[in-house]
């Protein structure tokens, strides 16, 4: 009797620690997610952009041909399988459950549509940037079957699929198409009104099965503190771009708020003018890099939110070394020495540009703690803090000397970042190493991938060694959810947040 | 009156005409690309200058400045001012959307600030160093040296976040309109009471006011007849001037508390350099002030008759 006594109380123990957590995460069916953003969404249009923010907003309403899983793993989405017979040639094969928002079937002809309108120069996509080019042959096989001839090697096509959204072939044509935009996403275009909201309804017929939240209703809120209180207050459930890191530890665990930590596939270095002089000169770039306490200052001034950079791509985007490189140590008596043998024995002075609207968080402290430290080893620093319109204007005509800047590969692929900041002749930097370009192309036109890692290898040892950038951080995503919201997985990427599985408790 | 009333509308158009030039040349001048802009990692590779003449090209300005110029002015003219370079977007719509917000804003905190500054100016006029003086005093130095971006914040934790008796931010129900009016009319407050104050004290001294006493007149009638009609001259000066800066320049208050407002949208758009909604907010901006002008002088007339229409 005793025992069975104990088993009873056993059972009710075990239902009182195991119901609750059940019962709390039962999806609300009318329910609404609230997310908070500090980013207005720039447009509805999925081919004009290249905002994370955007992406993030338009992966609710409309899907790409493959996706990339958290792990960053490319796995179906609209093409259930591909195949790449030779190194020009795809060959996808399409679902065939998959209907728009408006009813009609999805087909190859709406691929075709997608990809014509992307290189239509009068569509003027920015996200050409990491399209083949010329434009490939795109051969109809039959409604689910595609076909893309390339003329040369493109090996990161399918990442390149990845952030395309493939458009309905017979509303995208219509000119109010972006007004009232239709996709085959697990919701569907309600609102939008720039600077405020956007708005998006649960799409009962979605390929991937019925959503579980009934709404997502997006908010821009630009002000941090604004955003951080509007999540303490319960109003939103989710912001997914960044916490300032003073905040973080404050709000963790109250009111329920959890904080994810998530690496993202950012990161953020100083770039270095490589055609004027003294940055010309390899011992002055290492001089700088070895001048800077860059673990100081992620632990003082980052309050460790974001990691410490050891290659030139960040540790979630595909090229990051299997072993990576040690970081630059701290060392500004060698940074002395190396300016003596440089011929700069009393230093000189630098301009150091930084966007002044906060683009990358606490800028302006780090800009103050870089400029102490290059101080210290006889490099005067002028903080020139321009608005970025201004200050990418002037390191695109080649007028500036170090300036604090980032890159995110939204493909988490190295091949986008590589292209703007260390393939010569035309990086920002202006850098143009023989050996690293043919390496760099290489690495775009093989397709087998563990030859392209093989040569990010090789870049990022001699990228570390020339210096033609100094590297900082290693970027991390601070995500703040609210306790209502489960099923979201966030990713390096940040987009493709919220999608079906995604819901709040009532 | 029609004829001061017509003179001063074509001083309007001048100015306007005036604002058009001067704001089309600033925003086309100053650096920056709005096709740059769009590009990957802000500004894209060095190599990708095909994709940057295509953006251009949309964008249409590939085009002599000239052209765009007139292009904007007869747009102007049938009150279009084409679409944003990055929402293909009517400007139309947009200022639509937003001006709403802002003229909402600002009418209800300078209701707000005039229904409390003016009796409280008045109070602590006729009770000069009184209890309500003091405070009163008090109450405008604070509203005029504490920013309005703290002021709001420390709103927001109060009342949203620890009391949550009302919203952190956002337009919506009526509640969502307390903070912001609150944090915005708090400074005009300040200000509109030491106007009122300082005003009517000078007014107090006059030979007529002493003389309306000697007549035996009570004090109440004193200030609501005599006093103040003067004292609303500067007043309503201050208010007309400072319902026009608010428009525009309440950028601050519009970011704590994301209230979808004008001052917001032309800040991001000079970041991003969309010319469209630069020109056309700057362009209606300048309009209400006019407008504006022109009804504080047609006030001026009722007020004072010894101001003539001349």
């Amino acid at each position: 009797m005793r025992m069975r006594l104990l088993w009873v109380a056993a059972a009710i123990g075990l239902l009182g620690l195991t119901v609750p957590p059940v019962e709390a995460q039962t999806p609300d069916p009318a329910g609404v997610i609230r997310v908070g953003h500090a980013e207005t969404v720039r447009s509805m249009d999925p081919q004009t952009h290249t905002s994370i923010t955007d992406w993030e907003v338009h992966f609710s309403l409309w899907d790409p041909l493959v996706y990339l899983d958290e792990k960053g793993s490319l796995v179906p989405a609209l093409a259930v399988r591909w195949e790449n017979p030779d190194p020009t040639t795809y060959v996808f094969h399409l679902r065939r459950d998959v209907k728009f928002h408006d009813g009609q079937p999805f087909t190859a002809a709406d691929v075709k549509f997608t990809l014509d309108r992307l290189y239509d120069p009068k569509t003027a996509s920015p996200m050409l940037a990491w399209w083949p080019k010329p434009q490939p042959e795109i051969i109809i096989v039959d409604d689910y079957t595609l076909r893309l001839k390339l003329q040369t090697p493109y090996a990161p096509l399918l990442r390149s699929f990845w952030l395309t959204a493939i458009l309905p072939r017979q509303a995208g044509a219509r000119p109010d198409f972006l007004q009232k935009p239709i996709g085959t996403g697990p919701f569907k275009f309600v609102e939008y009104v720039k600077g405020d909201r956007f708005i998006a309804d649960r799409f009962d017929g979605y390929w991937g099965g019925r959503p579980k939240a009934a709404r997502v209703h997006w908010r821009i809120i630009p002000e941090a503190s604004a955003r951080v209180a509007a999540l303490e207050a319960g109003e939103i459930d989710l912001i997914p771009d960044g916490i300032p890191p003073e905040e973080i530890a404050r709000i963790k665990g109250k009111r329920g708020i959890s904080i994810q930590e998530i690496g993202s596939v950012e990161t953020r270095f100083l770039v270095l003018n490589n055609a004027k002089a003294p940055y010309n000169d390899k011992r002055v770039r290492q001089a700088i890099w070895y001048a800077l306490d860059i673990k100081g200052i992620i632990d003082g001034i980052m309050l460790k939110s974001v990691g410490h950079q050891v290659a030139p791509m960040s540790s979630n985007t595909f090229g990051y070394p299997g072993r990576p490189l040690p970081p630059r140590e701290y060392n500004p008596e060698k940074a002395k020495q190396l300016l003596r043998e440089a011929g700069y024995p009393n230093g000189f002075t630098a301009e150091y540009l930084v966007y002044s609207n906060n683009i990358y968080s606490k800028d302006d402290e780090v800009a103050q703690a870089i400029q102490a430290q290059l101080g210290a080893v006889g490099i005067k620093i002028n903080i020139s803090m321009l608005e970025i319109a201004t200050a990418l204007a002037k390191v695109a005509r080649g007028d500036f000397e170090i300036s604090k800047q980032g890159c995110a590969a939204a493909s988490a692929d190295f091949a986008l970042c590589a292209g703007i900041h260390y393939l010569g002749p035309r990086a920002r930097n202006r850098y143009d190493n023989p050996k690293v370009n043919e390496l760099l192309q290489h690495a775009v036109a093989v397709g087998d991938p563990n030859a392209r890692l093989k040569d990010y290898d090789e870049v990022a040892k001699i990228l570390f060694e020339d210096a033609p950038n100094v590297w900082l951080f290693d970027g991390r995503y601070s995500i703040g959810l609210g306790p209502r919201l489960h099923g979201v997985t966030i990713h390096p990427t940040r987009i493709n947040a919220i999608r079906e599985k995604a819901f709040v408790t009532q | 009156m029609a004829i001061y009333l017509c003179r001063r509308l074509l001083h309007g158009v001048f100015v306007l005409v005036a604002v058009s030039v001067i704001v089309f040349t600033a925003v086309h001048l100053a650096p920056g690309d709005p096709a740059l802009m769009m590009m990957p990692n802000f500004g894209g590779t060095l190599a990708d200058r095909e994709i940057l003449a295509n953006i251009r090209q949309r964008m249409g300005l590939d085009r002599p400045l000239h052209v765009q110029y007139l292009d904007f002015v007869s747009r102007l003219a049938a009150w279009d001012f084409g679409e944003s370079l990055h929402a293909h977007i009517p400007v139309r719509k947009m200022l639509g959307e937003r001006l709403g917000a802002t003229v909402e804003l600002t009418v209800l905190s300078m209701v707000f600030a005039t229904v409390v500054a003016i009796p409280l100016g008045i109070a602590s006029a006729r009770r000069r160093n009184g209890a309500v003086d003091v405070f009163g005093r008090v109450l405008a130095l604070l509203g005029v040296a504490t920013p309005s971006f703290w002021i709001g914040l420390m709103l927001i934790m109060l009342l949203a976040v620890q009391l949550r008796i009302l919203p952190t931010g956002g337009r919506g129900g009526w509640t969502s309109y307390i903070l912001p009016t609150f944090t915005l009319g708090i400074q005009q407050v300040a200000l509109i009471t030491r106007l009122t104050r300082s005003s009517l004290v000078e007014i107090l001294r006059k030979e007529y006011i002493k003389a309306a006493r000697a007549k035996g007149l009570g004090d109440g009638r004193v200030i609501w007849k005599h006093a103040l009609r003067n004292v609303l001259i500067p007043v309503i000066t201050v208010v007309g001037l400072q319902f026009g800066t608010l428009l525009g320049g309440a950028v601050v208050t519009e970011t704590v508390f994301s209230w979808p407002g004008i001052g917001r949208m032309v800040v991001e758009a000079i970041l991003n350099r969309d010319y469209p909604v630069v020109q056309a907010t700057v362009f209606v901006f300048s309009l209400l002030f006019v407008v504006l002008n022109i009804l504080v002088d047609v006030c001026y007339l009722y007020l004072d008759p010894r101001v003539r229409l001349t």
